[in-house]
């Protein structure tokens, strides 16, 4: 899952990336709001955290000229706790509001649920056959066993679960799954894709030659 | 008790009914007292009249007749005589009742019975007498109340009465008697004696009593039940409309102070309402009294001045914490993060750094804020002769190294080496924040000049810089707190939004003033001016 996170203390800009990269997510940084819109329209994150107060171009700003063209999760975050303020910001179109100072784990816990739901997902646990994976630990079991995965697999099988039983295409896999700063080769997502297999069974991941691959149900 | 006399609008009342009381009491009793009066006035000028006609009518009698008559009366024995008077027979008092023979006939009317021997009966004759050609009963009958006079005595069926006595208390004459009427005591001579006449009211008759020829004593009386009654309705009349004036007055009075007290009333309810939550709320002064809304326009500036001051308070607050909130949720995410799990001492050591300079940003504000509330209260400030000149030179060494850094130079024109009153690390504080901004908007290889000029009462000092500028529409709020023109740029830049909130207090502290000049693009310059004394 990809993430941009639209900062512009620094300090706090970093420590958000960090703690969202450690979580398993790609993550870009921007800490102005006209950057932040080029990105936000260039690229399909799966979640924008967005500052209120930068400078350029208000995060409400960013959000209003971004909800013309697309419907990419937000979560504001701002100093500015008043209800009037919560209110407009909901209505502009965020799907979060979160006042600072928070919490990290909130932040993290919010990521997860609003990608839970963008995808049409209930809970934090996703069962496909006999493969259970938990989207908040990141633990995946086969028939009661735990399984290690690398973060970049266990991203690409929680993008797979996700969209279970549909065609995920290799660009998709690259937009969500990579982030600016990552080298793309083009056989990165293959090289990936045998390591789950090998891992989880050969039959689970079928590859669509020229379009992408599909995790059956 | 004591609450009630304590509410304005029961002592209003209170007040109005004492007020209302007396005047009634007194104007009732007065017209009670005047109309007794004259009703009996009336009466006894009827009686008087009357007494007088019999006065008269005794002058003409012979006085032979009148002896004659006098043995007869006192001679007579039994009851005395009861002859209505309706049923005597009309009589027209001829000629000769009110024409006696001569004018002599009479004795001379003395007024005082004491000054005249008691009844002597042989009056002296006039030489030439003529004989009455009146028999003695036509003489005693002229001796009679007149039916007709005056009108009003023979209201009630003609029951006027009257008795003459002689000067021994024996009956002379008497008409029919509703009862004895005794003969007059002491006192009622001595009235007659001093006024010439002497009325008394007993039971329910009047009785009028003058003194007749003859050193005799007539009395005149009527029953007054008619006027008694009268008198007794017109009591009724004005105790039962003076208690409805009362009445009347009370509730108007209720009603007058009620109407007077309803909008005080209104302004303390609206008061009550109003707290510190909803100064939004006004009194409503529209169809008050002048007094009450000049009060009630008073309390809602008094009001608006409140709210503002509250919204000020409010904003100030929300600021402050607003601010706070940065630094603290980057303390609270770099920290969280570090103790997510094991780190190398890198990691550790570059978290810590990011809460380090959290916690010294959180501290410059503290700072900030709590000299702003030191110089809010202004409390006070220590002044001492500070040297101008030397602490611009000060300031100015302590960022030299700071403006190489930045490739900004620093230009300094000090031309003066006044003493000024003030406090010392506040003036010098207010500078280090000018100098700072200086140098925080300049670009590289810009300039900082820094005046200091003597002027006769005042001290003018001018930090010029070359920087950015500031854009005209932001220099009427530039001296707010946590104003910041652009607004992250001054944050990304360091700073707290405080600084120049800080100088303009410091200076207006100093009875100073500050102001600034800018051009976008070219620089900003702030020229404050202090005076030379502390009035």
């Amino acid at each position: 899952m990809r993430i941009l996170v639209v900062e512009d203390e620094l300090d706090l800009q970093e420590s958000l990336a960090q703690a969202l990269r450690e979580g398993g997510y790609a993550v870009d940084t921007s800490d102005n709001g006209e950057d932040g819109l080029y990105k936000a329209k260039v690229w399909d994150y799966d979640v924008i955290i967005l500052d209120w107060m930068i400078p350029k171009l208000s995060g409400l700003e960013l959000l209003r000229q971004l909800r013309k063209v697309k419907k990419t999760p937000v979560i504001l975050l701002t100093a500015k706790d008043a209800v009037s303020c919560r209110v407009t910001a909901l209505d502009e179109g965020a799907d979060d509001y979160l006042v600072k100072p928070f919490s990290l784990s909130e932040l993290l816990a919010r990521v997860r649920s609003i990608i839970r739901r963008s995808t049409g997902h209930a809970t934090n646990r996703i069962t496909i056959g006999s493969l259970e994976i938990d989207l908040a630990s990141k633990t995946v079991m086969e028939s009661g066993s735990q399984i290690e995965l690398t973060a970049r697999e266990y991203a690409m099988l929680e993008l797979l679960a996700l969209h279970a039983g549909k065609l995920v295409s290799r660009t998709m896999i690259y937009n969500h799954i990579f982030d600016e700063k990552d080298d793309t080769l083009s056989n990165l997502v293959d090289v990936h894709i045998s390591h789950l297999r090998k891992k989880l069974g050969k039959d689970i991941i079928e590859t669509r030659r020229g379009q992408g691959y599909i995790l059956h149900v | 008790m004591f609450r009630l006399l304590r509410s304005l609008r029961w002592r209003l009342q209170a007040w109005h009914a004492i007020i209302l009381l007396s005047v009634i009491v007194v104007f009732g009793s007065l017209l009670h007292w005047e109309m007794l009066r004259s009703q009996w006035d009336r009466v006894d000028d009827e009686l008087l009249g009357a007494a007088r006609i019999l006065e008269g009518s005794m002058n003409a009698v012979p006085a032979t007749i009148l002896e004659a008559m006098a043995k007869d009366v006192t001679s007579r024995p039994g009851p005395r005589r009861r002859v209505a008077m309706a049923n005597r027979p009309k009589r027209d008092l001829p000629a000769t009742a009110s024409q006696p023979a001569s004018p002599q006939a009479g004795p001379p009317h003395l007024e005082r019975p004491r000054d005249r021997p008691m009844l002597d009966w042989q009056f002296p004759r006039l030489p030439n007498e003529e004989t009455p050609e009146l028999t003695q009963e036509e003489w005693e009958a002229s001796i009679e109340l007149p039916i007709q006079l005056p009108g009003h005595l023979g209201r009630q069926d003609g029951s006027a009465f009257f008795a003459i006595w002689r000067a021994d208390g024996s009956i002379l004459k008497e008409s029919q008697l509703p009862q004895d009427v005794p003969s007059p005591t002491d006192v009622l001579n001595a009235a007659i004696d001093r006024d010439r006449y002497a009325r008394q009211q007993r039971g329910q008759y009047r009785e009028v009593f003058i003194r007749g020829p003859y050193v005799t004593t007539i009395c005149v009386g009527r029953p007054v039940g008619f006027e008694l009654s009268n008198v007794t309705r017109m009591t009724w009349t004005l105790l039962l409309s003076g208690f409805s004036v009362l009445c009347v007055g009370l509730i108007g009075g209720w009603w007058f102070t009620k109407s007077a007290i309803e909008p005080i009333h209104r302004m303390s309810k609206t008061a009550q309402r109003i707290s510190a939550s909803s100064l939004s709320e006004r009194i409503d002064i529209v169809g008050c009294d002048t007094e009450l809304e000049g009060l009630g326009a008073s309390l809602n500036t008094m009001l608006d001045r409140l709210a503002q001051s509250f919204e000020q308070q409010r904003q100030f607050t929300a600021d402050a914490s607003h601010e706070f909130r940065t630094p603290l949720s980057i303390m609270l995410a770099s920290s969280e993060l570090a103790l997510s799990k094991p780190r190398s001492a890198d990691e550790y050591r570059e978290q810590l750094l990011k809460c380090q300079r959290a916690a010294a940003r959180m501290q410059e504000l503290g700072e900030s804020l709590l000299v702003l509330a030191r110089l809010d209260t202004n409390a006070n400030l220590e002044i001492h002769p500070v040297d101008v000149g030397a602490m611009l030179t000060d300031a100015i060494d302590s960022i030299r190294m700071l403006a190489e850094e930045k490739k900004v130079g620093i230009v300094s024109e000090i031309l003066t080496a006044v003493r000024l009153p003030g406090n010392a690390s506040m003036l010098r504080q207010a500078i280090d924040n000018l100098l700072s901004n200086a140098l925080r908007y300049n670009e590289p290889n810009g300039l900082v000049t820094v005046r200091a000029k003597d002027h006769e009462e005042m001290i003018e000092i001018e930090i010029e810089d070359s920087g950015i500028g500031i854009p005209e529409s932001a220099i009427p709020n530039l001296f707010d707190r946590f104003y910041r023109v652009d607004e992250s740029r001054s944050r990304a830049a360091g700073g707290t939004g405080l600084g120049l909130s800080i100088v303009q207090q410091i200076v207006q502290c100093h009875r100073g003033t500050i102001r600034v000049t800018s051009t976008l693009g070219k620089g900003t310059t702030f020229r404050i001016v202090l005076p030379k004394q502390l009035s």
